[in-house]
């Protein structure tokens, strides 16, 4: 047999009969499309999410959140676990009331220690950080996230050494925060105003309790050992007795990885499912199409036999219409979704990541498309009788 | 080159029993022979063509063609001794629409074994069409050529594999008297050639045109010979069953 030829006779048959054609490939193009755009934004969005932890949390941190903690607290756990390399408390968040020259806005305004510039990863672009004299004087000083700055001061002017008001107490602006975009909560942290935590708690909230701090230790991977140890020291300092409900909460950067990644995963799985579905029904409507095809070519199956077609040629003839189809339409449709993915990449600035194990996923699910909706016709088209077929 | 020796095949008929198609059919056919088989509808010319064809298997006698015994072979074997051996020409031309008639002549081509060709199909089967009379009809599809002009396509992909025998199944049944005698012409022209044909038909004045006739009715053959004679009185016979 000739096979370049039969593969020709089945491009050929392929580009005659356009409509059938493209009613055929319509739903490998959707389903791999779905594919490989959720393979590819899955991926981007896996990446982005790993940065933005790792620059949130760093590597080897850890949260500590509870409404009663106290400086005392992280005393003991210094104290006891050389470990812990750092630690900075942060103090608020809640909103308050922001003044300048008739000018009111809310911002979230946090009380941080001269530790946060490392801690938390989040220096000043302009001015100064906090100093430790800061933080003794309880210095009625404030950083400002640059968008604030604009809203409040104007565009392009500068605002260190102006002073505004916080819940009507005077502060002067000593430095703006560096960048940091909008959180996963979708708040914008670049209207934050951030003061000695000193300040904020005994000037602005008169509090014992801190809220929150964060630990730095010196090894990434023994970050869930570290936080068992916090948790134990905590209980202690806390009274917790033995079964009963602890009243603080703690998260590890590998934690809080694992779970966004989950979270980024489930959503993929959906993708997936999505995908599996279109492909299946793309599959009984090439199945079905074929077999009426096979039908409406009863008598050219009859002649090819005549001509000595075996019952193999004649199968493989309908399989490889089958699959010159799905496969041409995988490979539209891995481009279609490429697009797509790129087109709301621009829109989420999320980056699209195409591996080459998506790309042989996409083709093989147009194969198995193909293989699993060609089989039963082309089975049918091979058997058929030539006596019956040629009357 | 054809060789069939108590041939018998039988079709059973729902509530009708069993229908004896072909009765012990002996016949044979020498290389570069023309041979006409008459016989009205029914008479079981149809199976004989299908047997003779390998399309169908007989339920019992020995078939040899071209040398071999073929009887017994598989489904596989049978198509490709079809492919190699015969040309087949039907009543309804069956070209592939929407191909061009180059292509159809092409298509024998694409299950042969043959190597020699297999480099340059596209070359043979223009050949093919020239020998036909169709040298400006290459590109041509089906729905543009007239009758005689689909069935001369037909003759050509019949002829496209250098097969030992030429099976014609009433292949002027679908055209007009002067296509028809021209496709005769043909055959003719064709076995003055060497090829060896085989015309089955129900019209035993395009049978006369062959140099031998054979005369079946009720799944048995018998000779009509080529005395003219005998031929016509066949022929008052034929006149007075048929419709």
């Amino acid at each position: 047999m000739n096979r370049k030829l039969l593969l020709q006779n089945s491009v050929r048959i392929m580009l005659r009969n356009k409509l059938r054609t493209l009613f055929m490939s319509i739903g490998v193009m959707i389903g791999v499309a779905t594919l490989i755009a959720g393979q590819s934004l899955g991926a981007g969005a896996e990446k982005q999410i790993k940065q933005r932890v790792n620059k949130m949390f760093g590597p080897g941190t850890i949260f500590l959140v509870s409404r009663t903690l106290t400086y005392a607290d992280i005393e003991a756990i210094e104290e006891s676990m050389d470990q812990v390399v750092a630690s900075s408390p942060r103090f608020g968040g809640a909103e308050s009331e922001i003044s300048y020259q008739g000018i009111n806005r809310q911002a979230a305004v946090f009380g941080h220690t001269e530790q946060a510039e490392f801690v938390w990863n989040r220096g000043v672009t302009e001015g100064r950080f906090f100093s430790s004299d800061d933080l003794a004087k309880k210095a009625r000083v404030a950083l400002i996230g640059h968008r604030l700055a604009a809203l409040l001061f104007g565009q392009g002017t500068d605002p260190v050494g102006e002073e505004i008001l916080i819940d009507s107490s005077p502060f002067r602006i000593v430095g703006v925060l560096e960048s940091a975009g909008i959180d996963p909560h979708g708040e914008d942290r670049d209207e934050d105003i951030f003061v000695p935590i000193t300040t904020a708690m005994r000037r602005l909230n008169n509090t014992e309790y801190i809220g929150v701090a964060k630990l730095v230790v010196s090894n990434h991977d023994l970050v869930d050992e570290d936080a068992e140890q916090i948790s134990a020291i905590l209980r202690d300092q806390h009274d917790i007795m033995e079964g009963e409900k602890e009243d603080f909460a703690i998260y590890t950067s590998k934690f809080a990885g694992r779970m966004i990644l989950k979270a980024n995963r489930v959503l993929n799985v959906y993708m997936v499912a999505a995908a599996g579905v279109v492909l299946l029904v793309a599959a009984i409507v090439i199945a079905t199409i074929m077999l009426v095809v096979v039908g409406e070519r009863v008598a050219e199956i009859g002649l090819r036999k005549a001509l000595g077609a075996t019952e193999k040629n004649i199968g493989f003839q309908f399989l490889a219409e089958t699959l010159v189809i799905t496969l041409v339409s995988g490979v539209v449709g891995i481009g279609l979704g490429l697009g797509a993915a790129n087109l709301v990449s621009t829109h989420i600035a999320m980056p699209v990541i195409v591996t080459m194990n998506s790309i042989v996923l996409c083709l093989a699910a147009a194969v198995t498309v193909g293989l699993a909706s060609g089989i039963a016709p082309a089975l049918r088209a091979a058997r058929l009788d030539p006596v019956k077929a040629l009357r | 080159m054809i060789k069939l020796r108590k041939i018998s095949k039988s079709y059973q008929r729902p509530g009708e029993g069993e229908l004896k198609v072909l009765n012990e059919v002996d016949f044979e056919v020498e290389r570069g022979e023309f041979v006409a088989i008459v016989g009205p509808s029914g008479s079981g010319k149809s199976t004989l063509m299908n047997i003779l064809g390998l399309l169908d298997t007989p339920d019992s006698g020995d078939y040899e063609l071209a040398g071999s015994e073929v009887s017994s072979l598989s489904a596989t074997e049978l198509a490709r001794i079809r492919n190699s051996t015969i040309g087949f020409v039907f009543q309804q031309f069956h070209l592939l629409p929407r191909t061009t008639a180059a292509e159809n002549v092409e298509l024998p081509l694409v299950y042969s074994d043959n190597t020699s060709i297999s480099g340059d199909t596209r070359k043979k089967a223009i050949d093919t069409l020239c020998r036909v009379g169709l040298e400006d009809r290459l590109t041509h599809y089906p729905s543009e050529l007239s009758g005689g002009q689909q069935q001369r396509v037909a003759i050509a992909r019949a002829l496209v594999n250098d097969p030992d025998i030429i099976l014609a199944d009433e292949p002027t049944g679908n055209l007009d008297q002067a296509a028809g005698s021209q496709i005769m012409d043909l055959f003719r022209e064709l076995n003055d050639a060497g090829s060896t044909i085989l015309l089955i038909t129900h019209d035993p004045q395009l049978a006369s045109q062959a140099s031998r006739v054979v005369y079946i009715d009720n799944g048995r053959l018998s000779a009509a010979g080529t005395n003219p004679l005998i031929h016509s009185l066949r022929q008052t016979h034929q006149h007075g069953v048929s419709p």
